[in-house]
């Protein structure tokens, strides 16, 4: 099997745009990932549309994909929308990268786009978050998904000796991150004191260690065989998928044992991971860039543990080093993450996959990352998303590793 | 049919909340007695100082929600007058 290369990115900047509907934010984001990728466009196979709040928003349930792919005047090819929460842009980019992988297709492309924002209706982007999970018990008894994590969060306090303080270093890390990124939905860097000293949302959890929930925005990808990529590279590193480590969770409505902190467990992370580890022949070691999903602060540390960077227990000190910033041994969430870049929900996984070809490629002025006194050539990409129900798994975990 | 009756394993007083709900409001995990962990919001005079504990005595309350037809339950703990 050759495996797929990543040879085009796109993405139209996150933050918040009333004016600007999905067809638009994807279009910005489809046409800059063709002409990154030296392409006109009718070369695309097949084309995945992630999208999660449509049908919600607008009442357009089904027809997403035509209706994006048409509005950027494309056609002839097939299109497929997928969804899946948080990691609906990882579901995108799984599919294009198997479909050319596959040998069916030779070029592949992936959009993620999402519109949350709601002029003076904060609780409505709440509402269509929470259909990322089980209705019954998100949008009518009222569960919210930050405060399942925050209850999770203080059982990771619990066990590990976590401190909001360290939440807060995550928070701030990642904020000096997206200061560097004009495309990130907040551009503005914050201390670690004024973090704690935030509004609460959900304690320990302030509003600077929460993914904001209502954001825009649209990212993409063309992805094609090793063949391709070499007649259109232009000496241009394009990085290939080593591996995806991709599994499911499972569904357990009223889960008996006592084993929370549920959403927080990342049990199905490791397992991703432990594929794509196996898969790639990559070690943890060797991962010199890497982007997780920090929806909430205390997620990115655990994806320290999970991803394999030290041992459980040890993350605050990895993280006190430096060693996760940029400059550091290898810098997470170089674009700001979730927390600062933003989490426009099905455009996040495909912004993960370009934030790291885009560092590997080594362009990228004072945001680019020089773990070796170069660009990044292992790059860990970590996602996850939609939730079955009340304290189950996660219905798609996703570990993804690039090489150049 | 369930317990209806449990205790209260995790919580926290949310600030935020979907449509419909008026904040702060108090979300918990309750592991009922016979069992199974389910999600419910907890009734409180006043949410904002709600303290739990963890493994308080709590009793389910049927409740009709305002979103459509749903029936549902809330909770409160047990010797709160808050129902």
């Amino acid at each position: 099997m050759t495996h797929a290369r990543v040879i085009g990115t796109g993405l139209h900047a996150f933050g918040r745009f009333p004016d600007l509907s999905i067809q638009q934010l994807a279009r910005v984001a489809i046409w800059e990932a063709i002409h990154d990728a030296g392409l006109a466009g009718p070369e695309i196979g097949i084309a995945y549309v992630a999208n999660c709040y449509s049908g919600f928003f607008t009442s357009q349930v089904d027809a997403v994909a035509p209706m994006v792919i048409g509005h950027a005047g494309l056609s002839g090819m097939p299109m497929v929308h997928v969804e899946g929460g948080g990691a609906a842009g990882s579901v995108a980019f799984h599919q294009a990268v198997l479909a050319v992988e596959s040998g069916q297709y030779r070029v592949a492309l992936a959009v993620g786009v999402e519109k949350i924002y709601v002029p003076g209706q904060p609780a409505a982007s709440i509402s269509a978050i929470a259909t990322s999970g089980e209705q019954t018990t998100a949008t009518q008894l009222g569960l919210t998904w930050v405060a399942d994590l925050s209850m999770s969060s203080r059982r990771l306090m619990e066990r590990y000796g976590w401190t909001a303080r360290d939440f807060a270093a995550v928070a701030a890390k990642n904020r000096f991150h997206g200061a560097l990124n004009p495309q990130a939905e907040v551009q503005q860097a914050i201390t670690v004191d004024d973090i704690l000293a935030a509004r609460s949302v959900a304690p320990p959890l302030t509003r600077p260690m929460c993914a904001g929930a209502a954001v825009d925005g649209a990212a993409a990808v063309i992805v094609t065989d090793a063949e391709t990529a070499a007649k259109l590279s232009s000496g241009r590193p394009s990085p290939q998928v080593a591996a995806m480590g991709v599994v499911g969770g499972r569904y357990v409505s009223n889960r008996v044992e006592d084993d929370r902190p549920g959403m927080l467990s990342m049990d199905e992370a490791s397992r991703a991971f432990g594929l794509a580890y196996e898969r790639s022949g990559v070690n943890p070691a060797d991962i010199e860039l890497l982007q997780v999903h920090d929806a909430v602060a205390p997620e990115e540390l655990l994806a320290y543990q999970v991803v394999g960077l030290c041992a459980a227990g040890e993350e605050p000190a990895l993280l006190h080093a430096g060693a996760t910033a940029l400059g550091g041994r290898v810098p997470v969430n170089t674009d700001g993450g979730l927390l600062s870049r933003g989490h426009p929900i099905a455009a996040s996984g495909v912004a993960q996959v370009v934030e790291s070809v885009r560092q590997m490629r080594g362009n990228l002025g004072r945001r680019q990352a020089l773990p070796k006194a170069r660009p990044p050539r292992v790059a860990a990409i970590q996602n996850a998303g939609a939730q079955g129900g009340p304290s189950s798994g996660v219905a798609f975990s996703a570990a993804f590793v690039l090489t150049t | 049919m369930l317990a209806g009756h449990g205790a209260l394993q995790d919580f926290v007083v949310a600030e935020r909340g979907p449509a419909g709900f008026t904040v702060p409001y108090v979300q918990s995990w309750i592991r009922l007695d016979d069992g199974p962990l389910v999600f419910s919001i907890i009734e409180s005079h006043d949410p904002r100082s709600f303290a739990g504990p963890r493994g308080a005595p709590v009793t389910l309350i049927p409740a009709t929600f305002a979103v459509g037809a749903f029936i549902g339950w809330r909770a409160v703990l047990d010797g709160d007058d808050a129902a």
